[in-house]
Formats: structure tokens, C-alpha cells, sequence
């Protein structure tokens, strides 16, 4: 499957570890929903930092390379809080959370409350390598925290997830486009099973383009047969973009096979018209 | 980018793959696709080329300093993990 060309992946430095509190708001906060046995980990190699589990245990300051929650009891939700992180040549990518090897993972971060400020997360993963979203047999939606700030990216950010196959839905509600990098790329790149996806993409993405690019790239490089969202969805992408999109940018939208009905056949010229080159399933 | 020229095409008979360049002088990769023959395509945008043989393409891209294989921009940072 084609892709398009354009993305810089920027990371600055975290906050630093120690203290009874942590030194800057954490970097990362989310719920896990455990699943009443696997414990979550983090497993920043050579990093060191603060890290509340939501456990009981309170904030463990100083934690170095991998660390364990300590839930017990009845299956619950917890809400975590890491900080003090700081990305190096090998840490570009979070591996954070999961349950153990060897058990059922069943276990999920559900919500991802907030991604901080310093680190730019291009990806989550978990400590076997996968994605943070797997084997999840109720997982059908995630709701994402809005990007931190300008020049946040959002390519191939779920890279080689599988067990997916209930997911239907993402929750972009409170994104600021205009702090996406260039827009959204290739963002179920080597994905397997997916669902059927439903993106929200009637939000003002008038946002895109201030860098004089904008890349909507919504396709399963791994199925190039697969929807990620409706006629319907589509229809409405093409009007926000043809309504608010800036003129004279280079652009590439492709939404795979999704195909646009007789009602959106005007906006889709516009969009064309704009800089931006479509690709799709057709006219319906 | 400039717009002189409306590329509307639907349902090739082969998969299409296009570069867009930055200038008539194509010494640079502006962004770059595929169009499957269950897919159209439109653009105002040009130069364009396309090309059917996907490796005369990718030999292309990557004579330009892409992978076009890569699921990130060149000019992102590549795929680090360690487990």
C-alpha cells in the first residue's frame, strides 16, 4: 500500500525523578484496566523515574529500568502516572505497560488521560513488543488525550498491532489539529485484525496545514481491503477539509476503499483543488 | 505546487504508483502513493509521475533517499526497539 512522505518525530527532554513529589506534572497518565492477576510494567530501558501505579504504594521515586505494579484483590481499574523520563537514542518509543509473559492478557490501558508535555510519543508499547492495545475480548473503543502540543505526530501509532479485532471506534474528542504534525500517517501500518473502524473526523482540522502539509493517510497497510470508516465519515472529511483546509498545500489523503457518495462528489474536487491528492474507493 | 493540470482517474487496469515532485527539475520528492485498481484518484497537484512497475518506482524513492516500504517519513525517526 502507498504511503506518503513528511513527518519529523521531535523529542525533548522529560522532567527530572526524585522528591516526594514529582519534580514536573507527570509525563504520562493513564487507566489500566487490570484483569485481576498480571501486574503492569515499565520497562524504560536505563531510564530512571517516578511512578505511581494507583496501587496503594503511593509515588516510587527513582525507579530504575523495569518495574512492577502490586495490585491485588478483585479486578479493577487503576489510573497510573510516570514522569521523570527522558528519551534516548534507544528509548524513542515507550514500552511501558502489559501484563506479564506467560498470562492471560487481558489486562489494557483503556484511556490514556494525558501523553505530558516533554516527551512526544510516537508510539506505546508493551514489554513483549506489542502494542498496548492487544488481546483485549471487550476492547472496542480507546479514548486518546489530546496532543501535548504543536508538532505532535501521529504516524503509524499503533505499528504492528494485532488482536484488534474489536475495536471500532477512536475518540480524537478534544483534538487541536492544528498540533498534529502534518496530520494523521499510515496509522495501522502492519496491523492484523482489525475491525472495522469508525474514526471521528468531524472535528475542525482546519488546524492542519500550518506547516504547509497535510498527510491523512488511513489505511491498514497490512489489508488493503480494509475500511476504516464509513461512506458517511468519509463524506464528512472530505467537507471539513474542502471547507477548511487551507489552499496551496501539499496533501495526500487516502482513505483505501472507502468510497464517497454523489453528495461529496464537489468537496473532493475541492479538496483536490487545494493541493491535496485523493485516493479512495470511488464514487458510490 | 501549482495547479495546472486535474488528474482524475478511476479503477486503473494495474496498480498505478505516482511521485510528486517539488519542481519541474525533480530533484525532490514532494510526497509519493499507490492507486490500486479498486481505487481512484484526483489531484491538482504536479509534476506527477506514475509509473506501473512498482520496482522502476521504488528504485525511484529510493534514489531520493526513501523507503517507500518504511510505515514512517524518511525524515522520521526509524524503529528502535529493544526487548
Amino acid at each position: 500500500m502507498g504511503i506518503g512522505i513528511g513527518i519529523g518525530i521531535g523529542i525533548s527532554p522529560g522532567a527530572s525523578a526524585g522528591g516526594s513529589t514529582p519534580a514536573a506534572p507527570p509525563e504520562l497518565t493513564y487507566v489500566f484496566e487490570w484483569d485481576g492477576f498480571s501486574q503492569a510494567t515499565a520497562s524504560p530501558s536505563g531510564q530512571t523515574y517516578d511512578v505511581d501505579w494507583g496501587d496503594g504504594r503511593g509515588l516510587l521515586t527513582g525507579q530504575v529500568n523495569r518495574t512492577r505494579s502490586a495490585y491485588s484483590g478483585a479486578a479493577q481499574d487503576y489510573t497510573v502516572k510516570i514522569s521523570g523520563l527522558t528519551p534516548s537514542a534507544n528509548f524513542p518509543y515507550l514500552q511501558p505497560f502489559m501484563s506479564q509473559a506467560g498470562f492471560a492478557q487481558t489486562s489494557r490501558v483503556k484511556e490514556i488521560i494525558s501523553f505530558g508535555t516533554s516527551i512526544e510519543w510516537q508510539r506505546i508499547y508493551d514489554d513483549l513488543g506489542n502494542m498496548i492495545l492487544i488481546t483485549n475480548l471487550n476492547f472496542n473503543s480507546l479514548k486518546l488525550a489530546p496532543p501535548p502540543q504543536a508538532g505532535w505526530p501521529f504516524n503509524a501509532f499503533f505499528n504492528y498491532c494485532s488482536g484488534m479485532s474489536n475495536l471500532q471506534s477512536i475518540d480524537f474528542t478534544g483534538w487541536d489539529s492544528s498540533r498534529v504534525a502534518k496530520g494523521i500517517y499510515n496509522p495501522f501500518t502492519n496491523c492484523f485484525n482489525l475491525s472495522s473502524m469508525e474514526w471521528d473526523v468531524s472535528q475542525d482540522w482546519s488546524g492542519l496545514g500550518g506547516d504547509g502539509y497535510v498527510y491523512l493517510v488511513f489505511i491498514n497497510s497490512n489489508d488493503s481491503n480494509q475500511k476504516l470508516m464509513t461512506t458517511a465519515q468519509y463524506d464528512t472529511l472530505l467537507n471539513t477539509l474542502a471547507t477548511s483546509a487551507p489552499s496551496g498545500i501539499n496533501g495526500l489523503l487516502n482513505v483505501g476503499p472507502v468510497q464517497y457518495s454523489a453528495s461529496a462528489a464537489t468537496d473532493r474536487q475541492t479538496v483536490a483543488s487545494k493541493g491535496i491528492s485523493v485516493t479512495d474507493g470511488g464514487q458510490i | 505546487m501549482s495547479n495546472l493540470r486535474k488528474i482524475d482517474l478511476c479503477y486503473p487496469n494495474e496498480d498505478l504508483y505516482w511521485i510528486l515532485w517539488t519542481s519541474d527539475s525533480k530533484d525532490e520528492v514532494l510526497s509519493y502513493d499507490t492507486i490500486t485498481t479498486s481505487q481512484c484518484f484526483v489531484s491538482d497537484a504536479e509534476p506527477i509521475d506514475f509509473y506501473t512497475d512498482r520496482e522502476v518506482w521504488k528504485n525511484v524513492l529510493e534514489e531520493n533517499g526513501i523507503d517507500p516500504d518504511s510505515p514512517f517519513p524518511p525524515d522520521s525517526k526509524k524503529e528502535v526497539l529493544e526487548n
